[in-house]
């Protein structure tokens, strides 16, 4: 009896402890913010990230290898097209010159002696053939003399080709000396200088220490280049306007206008998407130093503004189904203190508002956070709202 | 010749032992009889394989029903004030790694190994005070003793049961799941920090085993029960007073 009485005991404790607190008990509202349908200009929009570039910019790299004997420029000065800007120790080009021009006079020496032989050669030919048609000469003497004078003609033309051969060696020689200086090739602001006085430079295009000399860029030719995902190129068009946020001014929004969109795709770094490469043309911007190399985020408007019923992004949850391959929207509609599952068709948004095409009508309480409950929300919950909503 | 109240041979044991679902029984409705059965017979795997293998079953429940996606998020807020934004991502991501019923698995795996390193932990401290007052009781004695003593947090862990198996939502904190514990039942404190996690991580039925154990003690060596309940309750004021000061 006394054990009969103990279990049934601990039963009733096990069992009607947590039923009684679960259906007794007052349930726990969820707190939540609410917000109604109404009708908002929406912009839509594409983001994209990227960098600040100059449009007209180029990158001077060594032709022949040498130390750098002078540096005409600092980084930042402004240099015109044509200005020498660094010489590369020419010691050793010089003596290349010399070596060749010296090669092209003997070529030259060697040709005249060459021509003495000919002619001194020719002469005696002519006496003897006048011999041999007088039988006066053996036709083997004949053939000697002949033949001497034919292969003495053959030698000249050889040294006529060996000196154009030297002479190009020279004109070789020159072009490496005259690589020695360096000039710019446009009118800029050196943007970066990455060798010193002292400094062997490399010629070749490796990134290694040594083979890129410095930057020039026009200033004036600002530019931000984005990286727009292939889902969204088709929605962008040359002339849009965009605002474009450098990272380093994040207060402050640049205007800028789609200049150019890339005609074929590439993966860019860190990502394994395909993306077009889109140039804004920055506008009358603020007094800001932008600098080349600038991370930058810029929000493409694709089209006007306009109208439309619309609810705050936050306050739309998606549910995919895998099987169906189907994406479904919904948000949660405040009714009688209940949290209600509705489904909706959503159209464009900007980085606030998305546009709903179907499933609310205007004036609706929909619930809109804190997300951390929203994102949990199942329909039915009993909601309450927010003492700061109330 | 009268026998000595801690022969284990095997022929006393044949002859005496009652069945472990005896002792189960009696620790419950006549615990001076449970321990009296025990003196003689003190089988560990019934009782501690009981509780192990419950509490292993009901963290695979759990795991099961879980509302998995809010459940991570849970666990990320407990640590919201300890740890940087990137240290919460990292630690979303780690737990968005591994699989429910993973996390249920090794969870399981870890609670059985904690209960049982908890009792031996608890043994030991009983074969320690064995050894000051020399009343020859040995750490498998003392190891059934506390498991067998330990049964009524079986009913936390039933109560905790009902709770998984009763939920629509699947939105269950580990820390407010036993619903005898001292917390849902009386104060309602948040259970993640502080107070309310000492309160919501001890349950109504350790009062019962501490009851249970001084009884136990008090009719194993004979001691009287002021003096049972001291030698008993100091482990535990030890563990509380450490986990208050770390508030």
């Amino acid at each position: 009896m006394k054990k009969a009485l103990v279990f049934t005991l601990m039963a009733a404790l096990v069992v009607g402890i947590p039923l009684t607190k679960k259906y007794f008990k007052s349930e726990t509202l969820k707190e939540v913010e609410i917000e109604q349908v109404t009708m908002q200009t929406i912009k839509a929009s594409i983001l994209a990230s990227g960098q600040l570039k100059h449009e007209e910019e180029v990158k001077l790299s060594a032709e022949v290898i040498g130390k750098v004997s002078k540096l005409y420029v600092e980084e930042g000065q402004k240099v015109s097209k044509g200005q020498l800007v660094l010489k590369i120790d020419d010691q050793t080009y010089v003596a290349a010159v010399e070596q060749q021009q010296a090669a092209v006079d003997q070529q030259r020496v060697a040709i005249e002696r060459q021509k003495m032989v000919v002619e001194n050669l020719a002469r005696q030919w002519k006496r003897k053939t006048k011999l041999f048609e007088q039988k006066l000469l053996d036709t083997d003497a004949y053939d000697a003399i002949t033949h001497q004078y034919s292969v003495a003609k053959i030698d000249l033309k050889a040294g006529y080709e060996q000196l154009k051969q030297v002479e190009a060696r020279l004109e070789q020689s020159k072009d490496q000396l005259s690589k020695t200086k360096v000039v710019s090739p446009i009118d800029g602001t050196i943007t970066s200088l990455d060798i010193k006085e002292g400094e062997t430079a490399i010629s070749g295009t490796t990134n290694i220490v040594g083979s890129s000399l410095m930057t020039i860029a026009d200033p004036q030719s600002m530019l931000a280049e984005i990286n727009v995902d292939e889902a969204d190129i088709a929605n962008i068009n040359v002339g849009q306007k965009a605002e474009i946020i450098a990272i380093a001014f994040s207060d402050t929004p640049l205007s800028g206008t789609v200049e150019s969109i890339a005609s074929s795709a590439k993966v860019s770094r860190g990502s394994q998407s395909l993306s077009f490469a889109v140039k804004l043309k920055l506008g009358e911007n603020a007094d800001i130093s932008l600098r080349p190399g600038m991370s930058c985020r810029a929000e493409v408007f694709t089209r006007g503004e306009q109208n439309m019923l619309a609810v705050p992004v936050k306050a739309i949850q998606t549910e995919e189904d895998n099987d169906k391959d189907l994406v479904e929207n919904f948000v949660f509609v405040l009714s009688d203190g209940v949290a209600k599952k509705t489904q909706i068709k959503a159209g464009i948004s900007d980085d606030s508002f998305q546009q709903i095409l179907e499933g609310l009508d205007k004036g609706v309480s929909i619930i809109t956070g804190p997300d951390k409950i929203v994102r949990h929300l199942k329909d039915g919950d009993k909601v309450a709202i927010a003492d700061n909503e109330a | 010749m009268t026998k000595s109240p801690y022969d284990v041979s095997e022929e006393n044991l044949a002859s005496e032992s009652p069945k472990s679902l005896t002792i189960f029984t009696n620790i419950f409705a006549a615990p001076q009889k449970a321990y009296e059965d025990l003196k003689y017979a003190y089988p560990v795997a019934f009782p501690l394989l009981t509780i192990v293998l419950l509490n292993m079953a009901l963290i695979i429940a759990l795991y099961a029903t879980i509302d998995y996606e809010w459940f991570v998020d849970h666990m990320v807020e407990m640590q919201a004030g300890d740890v940087t934004k990137a240290e919460q991502d990292q630690m979303r991501q780690g737990m968005e790694m591994m699989s429910p019923s993973m996390m249920g698995g090794f969870g399981a795996v870890m609670a059985g190994l904690g209960i049982a390193a908890i009792y031996c932990i608890q043994a030991l401290y009983f074969v320690i005070v064995s050894g000051i007052t020399n009343d020859g009781f040995q750490f498998k004695q003392w190891l059934s003793f506390v498991s067998w003593s330990s049964l009524p947090s079986l009913l936390g862990t039933l109560a905790s049961a009902v709770v998984v198996f009763t939920s629509t939502d699947g939105q269950l904190s580990p820390e407010s799941l036993n619903p005898l514990s001292l917390n849902e039942l009386f104060f309602g404190m948040n259970a993640i920090e502080g107070m309310g996690n000492i309160l919501a991580t001890t349950d109504i039925t350790m009062f019962w085993s501490i009851a249970l154990l001084t009884i136990g003690y008090s009719k194993w060596t004979g001691k009287d029960t002021i003096k049972s309940f001291m030698i008993v309750i100091l482990p535990f004021v030890l563990y509380y007073g450490i986990r208050l000061l770390f508030i």
